[in-house]
């Protein structure tokens, strides 16, 4: 049985960590639930492209006067401040 | 290689400036800032998203803990991509924008203290921001000095102060007018960085599966410091479980690594993300809700690339360092020793030869060499002396070839750390060690980009936080004088990161963006979510919100959690104890973090006080809520 090593890699005693043959593995991954966290990354980013995708040029809503007005004063406070 | 170096990255800072002089031009009144909003090329648009929200401190810092913790930092990047972009974009991004924009508010704590009618709400939160920030900046700017460090040959503290200074310089120049072009150049640059960097190592290792198996077949190599908190490998999850009160330490620990992992990690900074004053500033910046929608698309694919990779990259890295890592050099000395203080936890230093014996006889030794190209006058690299290093003397045209065998922390073991490594140093060294000097020069790129575009907006945050919102709604300031208090916040800003960085070095990156992005969140997550979506939550619940989560998040975090309330040392010096969790209560309580705790409390305070309290004024709420 492998055992635990110290961190400097020398065999410390503890009891091994390795669980052969105990489930199939995926993706050459041991633990299913790191490699549904692996999934559900890949899941997340197809879905945030599909729904951009979707959402690419919905009819927009046009320029408020207020954000004319934001627009200006934050333009007018960065240039003032830097 | 330096004049190489040097030139790559004066290229780059001129390519910055000049693209963002390009991009300042072409946005000269308020309605050319809208227009170029609404026109731009959409990539380029998207690009410059990610590059403000993804640091150093995620790829250096996280992929250094990943190296530790294993493949189960993935489910960082899950809460990432689907709580910090999708959620964040799709809920919270248009309410935010329109917000702002109607209230004309233009910081994070004049958003607030306008949608809650209160001068005190404001303040409070510019105060939060101003004291907690500079931690987060340090870990940044930590990140990439301990990047740049060994790229250029210098000292850590030298790479310090030459990377504060190009980003102060950047700051000073003008780095957050960084309009699109700039921000858009910096994300794509990580993009190309991180990609090249996840294929690289997949190849290297044998392929997709082939190197998720070899790293999958190390689990017998996790050190028994490790192994005792609960690490099964590093393609498993740690062990699961909640220690019962009066548990045995030894198995109270066992479930100690899952805690740290899914809470403060995942959580933490998974959820804390939605609370970042930086953040939300930027929902206010963009253009139209089509811009958001547009966001939402290369965000997901960017956070991806840039979590994701630095994550597994960061666990596979042990893969590397422990079957494949052979090192070119000349071996100048083969058992240099290197005492770790009375008691074994001290830093590094090297042994002079009429040591005491009891000095020689708890020192560790460690091998000297010299990499191809490195002159004499330069300090030695070295490596721990451990029984699985193999070396071979004069066998590659003249040089030796020394074989580690070794994970990846204890890789970092060398002069000046403690015999516990550093993990913030893993990605630097796996970057130097597996890839040829150009791609170091080409990453040191992507580094920066990550560092500049996070860094200035932090500071401008810095910033307008003492000159807009307190110095301006509390002493009733005029324009100029804000403006002169503002730029001298940002100079405090940078000054304490500086300091910080200085002061705190080691395996700090995660750990202090983490509880930056936890007192965020326990702080400000229930006022900011209640005041976008609830006309009923009122200014004493806002108040009321803020002062329980900050309270209850920097108790929890200085007298219960064992990590940080053990490195403070308040509770130590002011009631005898390491922590201040009762026997009677389960041991597992000192690694849970704060925000789970003070989450949940900050909320209850929001809700309870609110309804408890008369509501707002229907004109000020109707004028809040105006579509």
């Amino acid at each position: 049985m492998p055992q635990a090593r110290d961190v400097h890699g020398v065999p410390r005693g503890l009891e091994t960590t390795t669980r052969e043959g105990e489930s199939a593995m995926i993706w050459g991954i041991e633990d299913p639930v790191v490699t549904l966290a692996y999934l559900l990354s890949i899941a997340g980013m197809v879905t945030c492209a599909v729904y951009g995708w979707a959402h690419w040029n919905p009819d927009d809503e046009p320029a408020k006067p207020e954000d004319v007005a934001w627009a200006k004063e934050e333009k007018e406070d960065i240039e003032k401040s830097l | 290689m330096e004049t190489f170096t040097f030139v790559v990255v004066i290229v780059y800072l001129l390519a910055i400036g000049y693209l963002g002089y390009l991009g300042y031009r072409q946005t000269k009144t308020a309605a050319d800032y809208l227009v170029a909003g609404r026109n731009a090329n959409p990539v380029v648009m998207a690009l410059s998203y990610g590059a403000t929200f993804i640091s150093t401190s995620a790829i250096v810092g996280f992929g250094g803990v990943a190296a530790n913790f294993g493949m189960g930092l993935l489910w960082l990047t899950v809460f990432n991509i689907w709580v910090g972009v999708f959620i964040a974009f799709v809920v919270f991004g248009n309410p935010t924008r329109r917000m702002g924009h109607h209230l004309d508010a233009h910081t994070f704590p004049e958003l607030m203290g306008k949608r809650y009618g209160s001068r005190a709400v404001q303040v409070l939160c510019a105060l939060i921001i101003f004291c907690f920030m500079p931690l987060y900046a340090m870990a940044v700017i930590i990140g990439g000095a301990e990047f740049i460090g060994p790229i250029f040959h210098i000292s850590y503290d030298a790479a310090l102060y030459l990377f504060v200074a190009i980003v102060a310089a950047y700051v000073i120049a003008g780095g957050i007018k960084g309009v699109m072009l700039t921000d858009a150049l910096q994300g794509s640059i990580m993009l190309v960085g991180m990609v090249a960097l996840m294929i690289i190592t997949y190849v290297k290792l044998g392929g997709f599966t082939a190197a998720h198996q070899m790293l999958a077949g190390m689990s017998d190599a996790v050190p028994a410091p490790l192994a005792a908190i609960g690490h099964r490998g590093w393609t498993s999850m740690p062990v699961f479980g909640w220690a019962k009160p009066g548990a045995a330490p030894a198995d109270a620990a066992r479930v100690n690594l899952w805690w740290t992992l899914v809470s403060t990690i995942v959580l933490g900074v998974g959820i804390g993300v939605l609370a970042q004053p930086q953040l939300v500033v930027r929902f206010m910046t963009v253009k139209s809700r089509q811009a958001l929608s547009r966001g939402v698309a290369v965000g997901g694919i960017f956070i991806f690339f840039m979590t994701g990779v630095a994550f597994v990259v960061g666990a596979l890295s042990n893969a590397y360092f422990a079957k494949q890592e052979a090192i070119r050099c000349e071996i100048v000395e083969e058992a240099a020793l290197f005492d770790p203080g009375p008691d074994g936890a001290g830093a590094l230093s090297q042994l002079p030869a009429n040591a005491p014996p009891e000095a020689v006889a708890r020192a560790k030794k460690f091998i000297g060499y010299r990499l191809p190209g490195d002159t004499a006058d330069r300090p030695l690299h070295y490596l721990l002396s451990t029984p699985s290093v193999k070396i071979e003397r004069d066998v590659d045209d003249g040089f030796d070839v020394i074989r580690p065998g070794m994970i990846a922390i204890a890789r970092t073991i060398t002069k000046g750390t403690t015999l516990k490594g550093n993990s913030d140093t893993i990605i630097p060294i796996y970057l130097n060690s597996a890839f040829p000097k150009w791609f170091g020069v080409i990453f040191l790129m992507t580094l920066l980009s990550a560092a500049m575009s996070t860094l200035s907006s932090q500071f401008h945050t810095m910033g307008t936080a003492i000159g807009r919102d307190i110095f301006e709604p509390m002493l009733g300031g005029d324009a100029a004088r804000s403006v002169r208090i503002t730029r001298t916040g940002i100079v405090i800003g940078l000054v304490a990161a500086l300091i910080l960085g200085k002061l705190v070095r080691g395996n700090i990156v995660a750990l202090a963006t983490a509880i930056f992005f936890g007192v965020c969140a326990a702080s400000f997550l229930p006022s900011f979510v209640g005041g976008l979506f609830w006309r009923r939550m009122t200014r004493p619940g806002a108040l009321a919100s803020i002062i329980v989560g900050l309270g209850s998040s920097v108790f929890w975090t200085v007298f219960v959690n064992a990590k940080t309330a053990t490195g403070l040392g308040v509770c130590q010096s002011l009631f005898g104890k390491a922590t201040l969790i009762p026997s009677s209560f389960s041991p597992t309580w000192a690694v849970v973090d704060p925000i789970l705790v003070a989450l949940p409390l900050s909320a209850l305070a929001a809700v309870v006080v609110s309804l408890a309290t008369k509501p707002m004024p229907a004109e000020h709420v109707a004028h809040v809520f105006a579509k």
